[in-house]
């Protein structure tokens, strides 16, 4: 589904350009679907995203008044405000089946990016159709983008290691999620941390490579520490169970993906349940990330 | 090559540290043992801190006592320039809040109050108006146009006009068009000119996708508006 805009030339529809899903290629990889967030991401990093698309140029020629000898061209787009950066990438449309890719430095993101895709001319021929696109770059189609989580997400929550007994923090505590938010709209980035005490046995595990049984018990008791921590700081906040339009960034933003993707839930559903019967959603977390290896998440 | 990440510090410990800071003879540190490094990265050793300290006060010898009214956009491309050249952080790192509040209330506090003796939070906790964060930003993206030397470099309001247009500042080919636009302009009002100048090219933003043009196209999309609005003024 297209995403509407209103412009002064004539645009192509939807018929004209079926993409598949959003992929993600990281280094060496085969490419895989991309999720709403990315599990495993650091700067060291750099992800290439796509898609395969198919380009109805005679349909789109026909829509838009341009000439045969116009090209028309599919664009890729990764947009990352936290890192101020937009990376673009555009190719002549074939016809057929094809894919396109925009590549990511490593290094060049953060906190989440936007991947936007469509069609737009990159030259215009000869068209005299009126109100036919006269420059390159002229958008024909924008598609509906998708939100990615680089960090944040359950994988790679912002995760700071010190050893407590050398903060305020009580010493002997496994890990905590220290959350400094004024409100609930604000970035999650900057505002929601995940500590964890070098010198617990438990943090000691989850920081290590280790992939053995151990490790992975006390990776799936964070998990599920994160989202237990996560909800209890926003279950009694009116703002988090507001109807509004918040950010993906935002703590809610954030927390609401969480909900979704961990419980297949609404946000306030979420912190409706949480106030209501803290027993049975503790129960849903536990099952749904497979708590203390219970079950494969 | 940015390959660094830096010691982050929370908002409530900047808070806490920006509250604390004295009145005079501000003392400055090399590590703090509430900020701490993302894990993902190498982390910047004492020596680097010691150097991007020294490049900083180097940049700013001229202004002892802090900039008058008229130089700060000089000062503050100066800074951004040091800070650029010798931090060697990680853009992704260098998104973040903590690493420019350490800067900001660890290594530099006396350098940050001469820029800003009113100490507002915005200007010393690490969000994007930051004294240090900004300054590296505009350095990272526009490069040697931040300090053209032959010119009237860009006043804060030609970098605001650039800038907080956020998702036409984050295409750096624009950014770079625009701001070299505005420091060739040698006509009157250069500032009101760079205010047509960006307005006329954001209102271009909506029919046309100048991401996936190439630098050279870009280049003569501004020069055409740059042309037509020039004349205006």
């Amino acid at each position: 589904m297209s995403k509407i805009r209103l412009l002064p030339h004539r645009t192509a529809d939807d018929d004209s350009f079926v993409a598949g899903p959003w992929l993600v290629r990281y280094p060496g990889s085969d490419p895989v679907e991309a999720s709403s967030f990315i599990p495993d991401f650091d700067y060291g990093l750099a992800l290439d995203f796509g898609f395969r698309v198919r380009v109805d140029i005679e349909r789109a020629r026909g829509l838009t008044g341009l000439a045969a000898d116009a090209t028309i061209g599919i664009y890729a787009l990764a947009d990352c405000q936290s890192a101020d950066i937009r990376v673009a990438t555009s190719v002549p449309a074939g016809g057929l089946d094809q894919e396109v890719w925009v590549h990511t430095d490593a290094g060049s993101l953060a906190g989440s990016i936007e991947l936007s895709r469509g069609i737009t001319t990159l030259s215009c021929g000869s068209s005299e159709a009126s109100n036919a696109p006269l420059r390159a770059g002229s958008r024909l189609l924008d598609d509906k983008p998708m939100t990615v989580v680089l960090e944040g997400g359950l994988s790679r929550f912002p995760v700071v290691s010190q050893a407590f007994s050398r903060s305020r923090y009580p010493a002997d505590a496994a890990w905590l999620l220290a959350a400094d938010f004024d409100d609930p709209a604000d970035p999650f980035l900057g505002t929601v941390r995940l500590l964890i005490n070098s010198e617990h046995p438990a943090g000691e595990l989850v920081l290590s490579r280790d992939g053995g049984p151990a490790a992975e018990m006390a990776r799936s008791a964070l998990r599920t520490d994160i989202v237990r921590q996560l909800f209890a700081i926003l279950a009694f906040d009116d703002r988090a169970s507001a109807a509004g339009d918040v950010g993906d960034d935002s703590v809610t933003g954030v927390a609401s993906s969480i909900a979704q993707d961990t419980l297949a839930m609404d946000l306030p559903s979420a912190l409706g349940l949480h106030r209501e019967d803290p027993v049975v959603l503790d129960g849903l977390v536990q099952s749904a990330l497979g708590y203390l290896g219970t079950r494969e998440s | 090559m940015s390959s660094l990440v830096y010691p982050r510090l929370d908002r409530a410990t900047a808070e806490e540290l920006l509250a604390a800071l004295p009145d005079s003879d501000i003392p400055f540190a090399l590590e703090h043992p509430e900020a701490i490094p993302f894990e993902v990265g190498a982390p910047v050793d004492v020596a680097t801190l010691k150097r991007v300290r020294s490049s900083v006060l180097e940049s700013i010898e001229r202004w002892p006592d802090g900039p008058a009214r008229a130089e700060v956009a000089e000062w503050d491309a100066a800074v951004g320039a040091a800070l650029f050249n010798s931090m060697q952080i990680v853009p992704s790192d260098a998104s973040h809040e903590g690493p420019w509040s350490f800067l900001t209330l660890i290594l530099l506090p006396d350098v940050a109050v001469a820029r800003f003796p009113g100490r507002h939070p915005q200007r010393m906790i690490g969000v994007p108006r930051n004294v240090f964060r900004r300054s590296w930003w505009r350095h990272h993206i526009l490069g040697e146009l931040a300090i053209a030397e032959d010119v009237r470099p860009l006043g804060e309001d030609e970098m605001v006009n650039i800038f907080e247009r956020s998702r036409m500042s984050r295409n750096r080919e624009l950014s770079r068009a625009l701001a070299a636009a505005i420091l060739e302009y040698d006509g009157e009002g250069r500032s009101e000119f760079a205010r047509r100048l960006t307005r006329a090219v954001r209102a271009l933003t909506g029919p046309l996708l100048l991401d996936v043009l190439a630098r050279e196209q870009i280049e003569q999309i501004v020069s055409e508006v740059a042309e037509r609005e020039g004349s205006v003024g």
